[in-house]
């Protein structure tokens, strides 16, 4: 009933008023080959989607920008997974006004559940990446526990307007619904896939004895990602700053501000999470943009129950030249256990290697490969085997249809 | 001098014809009449019917040329109604997120059409003091045509793509170049005296290349260098955000 819905509202969000939507359509069916152990969305070790080896609908995106009127767009984003709990729903659904200005200084406001522009790869319509099957360890987190339910203030200079060679925006927001951001971070670690956190989605994870267990923490092995918990606002500000159309580094700030001594009846905790994000893009020329990611931050859970740092970092190379694309990007990470909660010991840290190249067969059609290999260390990981090591390769093949 | 006296000595002969073939003469005294008051106007400013093929090479200060650089030529004589060169139909088109061409220049009075050749939305404007303008372009869709009355630079923008810039030129001269990806334009001149002015999106024009006077007498090839160097735009990259 619920999907009907969906379909329903999404169905007259592109069709209804066709001439003013503008409705991107993605289908991609992956052949995965993947590390003979159970992901994380099964309640395994693996920090790969993909629940088995064969064929999966990885990515079923509709994303629509509709003209409401003078200068609103409202933009949904619908997704369809074969893998996860909420296999079909929203990833992201918001107003946006955006005034044209006498002003070279623009203003633009943003309302409803949508990305932060974090991210240096995942530039294309429905947050997907033009160049990788899976994201980076950074994004991949960003896709599952980061979304913003609120109101993105911000004002942006275009260079080129000016005569200037620099261009500028800078943007704050305030949010809700945000409360158990660093959940996966701390009891997981960080995961590298492209499996983007739905509207209602819930995310699994390994269930270590001492989160699980009614003498421990007595907490389920799945998080909300967005759910509110403690009824207080996050806020997250940030700057852009782009050199002409070659290089761009921005900056952003964020802090969901949560009462980390709030929990609900389900032992669902708000987890209070801060961290420090930066992004630097460079294209050397059309054919090759190099691109970088770092992240810094921290999360709180209760008294000290989870006090944990995290780091992370990537560098990203891609080499196009129609229809083929090369990229390939190296991965670090580490979350750093701070507490003293000897029976769930988060620290973890790893290291993953990544290498995508696809081909256009038409202007609809593509088809990608990818090799990733993804290898660290995991403390809670000794609950479950031997030791706290773990190397997982993913190999896929990938046929991608846009409309 | 001998001009005049031709002149004079042609009126001398056709009152003498008129004389002695009257019927016929008769039925061509109008336009030959015509033709020689146009002859004489003209000879009596100074100006006479040939057109010069004028070729500029525009070049940074460094030696590389310069696209989109725009030269209006100010005639200093009164410019007859049929020595207006014809104006093309002027098109404002949108393609791959960027306007082509990058700058227009158009007479004072010309009608612009805007097409979008792309399969997404663009929200032009243009909040210039020369012509302002509000146009939502939806998908390849083209908006009725634009009037540009007055003389002066419009800037162009897409409120959905900030990088999208374009500029129209409008001029009250018919006379103008726009040098191309080589750093070449070439304009057709009525044989005078002109005020040479330059724009360019990326400069303030006077600095660049102050306006300066030219007599234009035969066909001319002339290379022009800036005081300064302008570094070529690059093009819209959906991945670098809206801005």
């Amino acid at each position: 009933m619920r999907f009907g819905t969906q379909l329903l509202t999404l169905l007259s969000l592109a069709f209804s008023l066709a001439s003013y939507a503008e409705t991107d359509f993605l289908l991609r069916g992956t052949w995965a080959l993947k590390e003979n152990t159970q992901s994380f969305q099964d309640f395994g070790q693996n920090h790969q989607r993909f629940e088995d080896d064969g064929l999966h609908l990885s990515q079923a995106v509709i994303s629509t920008n509709l003209r409401l009127f003078d200068d609103w767009t409202l933009s949904g984003v619908l997704n369809a997974y074969s893998d996860g709990e909420e296999r079909f729903n929203f990833s992201q659904l918001y107003l946006k006004y955006r005034p044209p200005s006498a002003s070279s200084i623009k203003p633009e406001v943003k309302v409803g559940a949508f990305y932060p522009a974090i991210s240096a790869e995942n530039t294309d319509f429905g947050w997907l990446s033009p160049h990788f099957l899976t994201n980076s360890a950074i994004n991949s987190w960003i896709g599952e526990e980061l979304r913003t339910g609120g109101i993105e203030v911000s004002f942006r200079q275009n260079g080129r307007q000016v005569r200037s060679s620099w261009s500028w925006k800078v943007l704050g927001s305030v949010f809700k619904g945000n409360d158990t951001t660093g959940t996966l971070l701390s009891w997981r670690g960080f995961a590298l896939h492209d499996r983007q956190s739905l509207y209602n989605d819930k995310v699994n994870f390994l269930p270590i004895p001492g989160v699980i267990d009614e003498d421990g923490l007595g907490a389920p092995a799945w998080t909300e990602p967005f759910r509110e918990i403690d009824n207080r606002f996050g806020y997250y500000f940030g700057a852009h700053v782009a050199y002409k159309r070659m290089a761009e580094m921005r900056y952003y700030y964020y802090d969901n501000n949560a009462d980390a001594n709030v929990v609900e009846s389900d032992r669902i905790y708000a987890w209070h999470t801060r961290f420090h994000s930066l992004t630097l893009r460079y294209m050397y020329n059309p054919n090759f943009t190099v691109f970088s990611q770092l992240l810094v931050g921290d999360t709180l859970m209760g008294k000290s129950i989870v006090d944990n740092d995290f780091k992370s970092g990537f560098v990203a190379a891609v080499y196009s030249i129609t229809p083929y694309t090369l990229a390939t990007r190296a991965d670090w990470y580490r979350v750093s256990d701070n507490d003293n909660y000897a029976l769930d010991p988060n620290g973890s840290a790893g290291r993953a290697f990544t290498i995508s190249a696809g081909r256009n067969i038409s202007e609809n059609f593509s088809i990608t490969a990818e090799w990733q290999v993804n290898s660290g260390n995991q403390q809670n990981l000794r609950f479950f085997q031997d030791n706290e090591h773990f190397t997982e390769h993913l190999f896929q093949l990938a046929f991608t249809a846009t409309f | 001098m001998y001009i005049t006296g031709f002149i004079l000595w042609l009126s001398q002969q056709t009152s003498s014809l008129n004389t002695l073939c009257h019927g016929t003469w008769m039925k061509h005294k109008t336009v030959f009449s015509a033709l020689l008051i146009m002859a004489c106007s003209s000879m009596a400013l100074g100006q006479d019917e040939r057109t010069a093929s004028f070729s500029i090479t525009l070049n940074n200060s460094d030696g590389s040329p310069v696209d989109n650089g725009v030269f209006l030529f100010e005639p200093q004589f009164e410019v007859e109604a049929h020595q207006m060169p014809h104006q093309e139909p002027a098109v404002m088109n949108q393609i791959d997120k960027q306007f082509v061409p990058h700058v227009l220049v158009v007479k004072a009075g010309t009608e612009v059409t805007f097409p979008n050749a792309d399969n997404l939305f663009h929200h032009v404007y243009s909040f210039s003091s020369t012509k302002q303008f509000e146009l939502k372009l939806y998908k390849e869709f083209t908006a009725e045509p634009l009037r540009f009355e007055n003389a002066g630079i419009v800037d162009i923008g897409c409120n959905i793509h900030d990088w999208m810039l374009g500029y129209i030129v409008v001029t009250d001269t018919p006379y103008y170049g726009k040098t191309d990806i080589q750093g070449q334009g070439l304009v057709s001149l009525p044989h005078g005296e002109y005020t040479v002015r330059f724009w360019h999106p990326q400069v303030e024009g006077e600095k660049a290349f102050p306006p300066q006077s030219i007599s234009v007498s035969a066909d001319t090839q002339v290379t022009w260098m800036l005081n300064t160097n302008i570094i070529r735009d690059d093009g819209f990259d959906s991945g670098f955000g809206d801005y």
